[in-house]
């Protein structure tokens, strides 16, 4: 999402600092670029800083001890000799929901990031390679969902899902079950399936763009040098593919994390994520700061994982290649 | 469209069976004459529409969400067009990571959002909430949206034209009236429908953003625990859903036929 | 020409972009109602220096005066200029009289008088019936004339083309070279014309300024530029140009005696002052003022003015025949061009050949 600066005569873009007619130019842009900027630092720069601060406030009763302290964080990180045993991995924390949820919520993502790369894919390939005419129209299709109200194409779920959904309701028409299936609704599963079905048409336009870039002659070439389709597909496409198919994946992956919608509605007692404990510890415990300090530890723990993998991947000499 | 059929156009028809399914549920069960969302279906009503007008607080949230749809959408709309234009248009230093900023509403989860917003309202300033918080809070998210609209719209024609306006003898300001306005008009007009469907269907910021009053979504998703309302909340939802594609659609329609009359016949 | 004040003075412009310079303190007059080109190849800076003369861009140093008034400050829009862009930049919202009427709103006329000009313009560049069509509709051709209309419309004291031609084929281009050249006649504008291909700088302009990377390096008139290109760039731009290197071994006023080493002593007359005798410098031939003779006969010309080879390379081009020429002590094959008046028998591959030449068809240019 970065634009290219280019100068119109082809030359390049530094330009003497002394030039008047040019910095005229840049404070007439910078005049009209401040009011969208200043909302933006005055909206997200501030609060996001605010949110920081108030993560080394405490909660005093219903004041607030403007003192800082790393007690939030401490708190989520403090030792116990007992442990909370989850899916058999011990945690000895004292306060160990935050630590599960985060873990929880991230492989979640994780798992629904995955499937939603595997079902975009396919599809995004055949808008590249199949579809010749009426592509606008595909693009389209592909288009509404994502801009239809998230909270209805989750609910969708909960009818199809439900005790009294869709499916039971069909299989028990049908005779193929006689009382309701229960295990649809209300769990980790359901989430991931209901967050890779949201996910999914925004994830296909971006693999698209990237496989669309990719010259055709590139893949007559690799023909005519003996490739068969499948080693054009590995040995042309996919690497061509791979930093839009990445970036589609982050584009899924980070916000998932935080979902809060999604848990609410589909995941039931045990389907709840990090975002359903944020919402509980800022409207419902009373508690701002540690929600605070739990909102920014993971966003910092989400950035820490983003940079690892890019670097881990090597995503920069991708983009460099790709250009 | 299709040459033949294969293993990867069978694909496409499921996975689009697969995205429009479960939502289409919705209107489906919504025409049912049943309270419940349930096979095998029993009979064709309008009832639960019918039933919608006389729900009073859902008609006060369906106008406190048009409302502020409308506000915000003309809001980051009108911040949008001049902020496209200088990052189209005047190699600003340092252009690329201002992007990248404004575009940050994009990643960050909205609850991240949502209660950073909400601590500097009460917590900082020691303002209410009201609908008006809402609407602060959905110009942060859309404005990403209606930037990438209208600096796309920007990119795509030729710098000489603004040249040649101001060759023959137009000011900056008559080359953006006559020439550039006119231009990005598809791209103003699909940055209007989509921060409007933004708004309208926002709901996290809204839920922890909102006072007293209810937007849409809000009153939607506290509906959706009750059971006995299950109908109204189909119904509603349904509307919901055409009203939204309607919009992206001619939105996306807007956007499409601008660029390609702009295009054709160039050399 | 030379009497009147020129219409446009440039002194000393230079133009940086960065530590990048792409105009070195140019100097040149046009004189009013004049044809006048800037040829060079692409990045040489003719583009910049139009878009100077515009006031697209603003010069890193130097003075531009038009009709005798200082340009420093003055933006695009307020200056007696007007572009013809080489995309043409034709208003896609607006049909053809839209796009031709653009800049007449900001010259206060009344309705009536706007639309008899624009009226006017549209027959002046032939696109009578078309004033409703739009952008998307026309064909390369139309679009071209559109822009020159819509140039022209507002009156320009100078009008400044870019390449204008460049996007046409090659028969449409011959044909609006022709068009273009007749219209400046009538219309009696000085025009400014930048482009790359010589054939059509040397058929349309009064003037040619021929640039380099950013410098002038002759401005003449085509024959001028033909016949006495000053270095060898210039030979070698205009037209084609056998280049014999060697040195100067004395000078007599224009007469130079040329050392070609292997080839003996031959004679030309001095291209370029500062010619002097121990200097290295190249005889410079014009293949069509070359003559070819069997070798069996005896050159004419004499000694000094002859050469003898054989022929390397025979193309038959209808209304001439090109040779390359082979000579022993040469690098490069030596181009002949023989018209062919009828008759001509082809001289066969292989075959010994003389050629020679007439007393002041040598060159002699500074290496």
């Amino acid at each position: 999402m970065t634009i290219a600066v280019t100068d119109p005569a082809g030359a390049p873009r530094r330009v003497a600092r002394g030039d008047p007619s040019l910095r005229a130019r840049r404070i007439a842009g910078f005049g009209l670029l401040s009011p969208a900027l200043g909302l933006m630092v005055a909206m997200l720069a501030l609060p996001i800083g605010a949110l920081v601060l108030l993560s080394f406030w405490t909660q005093d009763g219903f004041a607030i001890d403007r003192t800082l302290t790393l007690a939030n964080y401490a708190r989520l990180v403090a030792w116990s000799d007992e442990a909370t045993v989850w899916f058999g991995i011990p945690f000895h924390l004292a306060y160990p929901v935050p630590a599960i949820l985060m873990i929880k919520s991230l492989v979640m993502s994780l798992v629904a990031t995955v499937a939603v790369i595997a079902l975009a894919f396919p599809m995004a390939c055949f808008m590249a390679f199949r579809v010749t005419r009426h592509k606008a129209l595909w693009i389209i299709v592909l288009t509404i969902p994502f801009w239809t109200s998230y909270l209805l194409r989750v609910f969708s779920w909960k009818i199809v899902l439900g005790f009294n959904g869709a499916i039971n309701s069909g299989l028990i028409a049908l005779g193929v079950i006689d009382k309701p299936l229960e295990f649809l609704l209300y769990n980790p599963s359901a989430v991931v399936l209901t967050l890779a079905h949201s996910w999914v048409a925004f994830a296909v336009l971006p693999i698209y763009v990237s496989l669309e870039k990719i010259d055709r002659s590139l893949l007559e070439a690799a023909a005519d040098l003996g490739d068969s389709r499948w080693q054009r597909f590995r040995r042309i496409i996919l690497p061509l593919a791979a930093p839009g198919t990445i970036a589609a994946a982050l584009l899924v992956f980070i916000p998932t994390v935080g979902d809060y919608v999604t848990p609410a509605l589909v995941g039931g007692p045990g389907g709840t994520m990090i975002g359903s404990l944020v919402q509980q510890l800022f409207l419902k415990q009373n508690d701002a700061p540690l929600g605070a300090a739990v909102s920014i530890a993971m966003m910092a723990i989400i950035a820490l994982l983003v940079v690892i993998f890019l670097w881990a991947i090597g995503y920069g000499r991708m983009r460099e290649r790709r250009r | 469209m299709l040459r033949r059929p294969d293993l990867l156009t069978l694909y496409a028809i499921l996975f689009v069976l697969f995205l429009y399914g479960p939502v289409l549920l919705m209107p489906l069960f919504s025409l049912n004459d049943s309270t419940f969302a349930t096979f095998p279906l029993k009979g064709l009503t309008f009832r639960h529409y019918a039933d919608m007008a006389q729900n009073a607080p859902m008609m006060a949230a369906l106008r406190n969400s048009l409302v502020i749809a409308s506000v915000v959408t003309l809001a980051s709309t009108a911040l949008a067009i001049p902020a496209a234009l200088a990052l189209t248009r005047f190699r600003l230093p340092g252009a690329a990571p201002i992007v990248s900023f404004m575009m940050l509403p994009l990643v960050i989860p909205s609850i991240v959002i949502a209660v950073a917003l909400l601590v500097v309202i009460l917590k900082f300033l020691g303002l209410a909430l009201s609908l008006w918080t809402v609407a602060a809070g959905h110009v942060l998210i859309c404005l990403p949206f209606c930037l990438t609209v209208l600096m796309s719209r920007l990119e795509g024609f030729d710098p000489s034209l603004e040249e040649a306006s101001n060759d023959l003898g137009c000011t900056p300001w008559q080359t953006f009236r006559r020439l550039t306005l006119p231009l990005a008009m598809p791209g103003v007009i699909s940055s209007l429908l989509l921060g409007f469907i933004i708004s309208f269907d926002e709901f996290v910021i809204a839920f922890f953003l909102t006072g007293t009053e209810n937007t849409l979504p809000v009153y939607l998703f506290s509906q959706l625990r009750f059971p006995n309302k299950l109908p109204g909340t189909l119904a509603l939802g349904s509307l919901i859903l055409v009203g939204s594609a309607v919009l992206v659609i001619l939105a996306e329609v807007i956007r499409k036929r601008g660029v390609q009359s702009d295009n054709a016949g160039d050399i | 020409m030379t009497s009147a004040p020129p219409i446009i003075t440039l002194q000393g412009i230079t133009k940086r972009f960065g530590s990048l310079t792409v105009l070195h303190d140019i100097d040149i007059a046009i004189a009013r109602g004049e044809f006048f080109s800037l040829l060079g190849a692409s990045g040489c800076g003719k583009t910049t220096l139009l878009r100077i003369l515009a006031g697209i861009e603003q010069p890193s140093g130097g003075s531009l005066l038009i009709d005798g008034q200082p340009m420093a400050g003055v933006p695009a829009n307020r200056r007696p200029t007007n572009m013809v862009f080489q995309s043409y930049a034709i208003f896609p919202h607006l049909n053809v009289a839209e796009n031709i009427g653009y800049g007449l709103r900001n010259q206060r006329l009344s309705r009536s008088e706007a639309s008899a000009r624009v009226a006017e313009a549209v027959a002046l560049v032939k696109l009578d019936g078309l004033a409703d069509r739009n952008a998307h509709q026309l064909s390369g051709g139309q679009r071209q004339r559109v822009a020159l209309a819509r140039a022209l419309v507002c009156r320009p004291k100078v009008l400044l083309l870019d390449e204008p031609l460049s996007a046409l084929d090659k028969k449409l281009r011959e044909e609006m070279q022709l068009e273009l050249r007749a219209l400046q006649r009538s219309v009696g504008i000085t025009f400014v014309f930048v482009t790359h291909d010589q054939e059509e700088a040397l058929t349309l302009s009064d003037r040619i300024a021929i640039m380099e990377a950013g410098r002038v390096l002759q401005l003449d008139t085509p024959r001028g530029l033909y016949e006495r290109p000053a270095s060898r760039a210039v030979a070698e731009f205009i037209g084609t140009m056998n280049l014999i290197p060697g040195r100067v071994a004395a000078v007599a006023g224009e007469a130079v005696r040329f050392d070609a080493g292997r080839l003996g002593h031959l004679d030309g007359r001095a291209g370029a002052a500062g010619l002097v005798a121990g200097g290295a410098a190249f005889l410079a031939l014009r293949p069509e003022q070359l003559r070819l003779e069997r070798a069996a006969g005896t050159a004419e010309a004499g000694p000094g003015r002859s050469l003898s080879g054989h022929v390397a390379e025979a193309a038959f081009l209808g209304d001439r025949i090109h040779y390359r020429i082979r000579v022993a002590g040469l690098d490069r094959a030596i181009a002949v061009f023989v018209n062919n008046a009828g008759g001509v028998a082809v001289h066969p591959l292989g075959a010994p050949v003389s050629l020679d030449w007439d007393a002041g068809a040598g060159l002699v240019l500074p290496a």
